[in-house]
């Protein structure tokens, strides 16, 4: 007698509660909390705005100057340089932690460290090219745009 | 205010930042063209602004089109950025690798 009583309220409550749902069998008792639980989680996770990368924007917009900043003073190297290492940072930290920040400024970054790496390797470029300009025809030369025209007649002459 | 207009673009043509490459030694390097360049386009012709250094316009796209990303964060926008700016890196490359064949560099 004890046990027929007990049952028919078990599954008399989920209907009484929540008319909107289907009527679950008594042994799924256990299966409500877990989807209970999932609420808060999003709450806490995916329901909080995914912060930031700290440095991607920065490492993005320095990696980009890089390249119009290559022919001014070796600058790009500078701005390649500086975005190279912020964008390391970012992207270690993001991967150190997946879900605290967000893909977005993680795409950011990566797109900083390579813009980055190509302004350096332009740059460098640029600066090997003047010290071996510099070597070739000696800096006194170099300052006398009148004596390189020759020298350029005279080969190919 | 079109005289105005052009009356600055005119002392801005006369007071460019010179290029101490170039200052020193006379020879081109790879970014020179670049203000005249965009001087041109100020002017209104694209056509010369390419010419005179063809990799001004995706330049100035980059860094617009970078401002606008930041702002509105497309999903397919860092992709580009790098394509583009592989793009500007190789147009900088084959643009000097041409005016060194072709003797411009002592102009």
């Amino acid at each position: 007698m004890s046990n027929e009583e007990g049952t028919p309220p078990e599954d008399n409550q989920p209907n009484q509660n929540d008319p909107n749902k289907p009527v679950q069998p008594t042994n799924n008792g256990p299966v409500i909390p877990p989807s209970f639980q999932p609420n808060p989680s999003f709450n806490q996770f995916g329901g909080m705005a995914e912060q930031n990368l700290p440095n991607s924007t920065i490492a993005l917009i320095f990696g980009i100057l890089s390249i119009p900043a290559c022919c001014c003073y070796g600058l790009g190297l500078v701005f390649g340089i500086i975005a190279w290492i912020l964008a390391g940072k970012d992207i270690k930290q993001y991967k150190l932690n997946f879900g605290a920040y967000s893909i977005s400024s993680y795409k950011n970054a990566k797109a900083g460290k390579i813009c980055g790496i190509i302004g350096v390797v332009l740059s460098a470029l640029y600066i090997i090219a003047c010290v071996a300009l510099i070597s070739y025809f000696g800096w006194a030369v170099l300052r006398d745009p009148d004596m390189i025209k020759e020298i350029l007649k005279n080969k190919e002459a | 205010m079109d005289l105005q207009n052009h009356n600055y673009i005119d002392w801005l043509s006369h007071h460019l930042l010179a290029c101490p490459f170039k200052l020193y030694s006379g020879i081109d390097c790879p970014g020179c063209g670049l203000q005249r360049s965009i001087l041109a386009l100020f002017r209104g012709s694209f056509l010369e602004s390419f010419k005179l250094y063809p990799a001004t316009i995706p330049i100035i796209f980059i860094l617009v089109f970078t401002f606008i990303h930041l702002k509105w964060d497309f999903k397919f926008g860092a992709q580009l950025i790098k394509i583009v700016f592989s793009g500007i890196a190789v147009i900088i490359l084959i643009n000097y690798i041409y005016k060194i064949s072709t003797y411009q560099l002592l102009n």
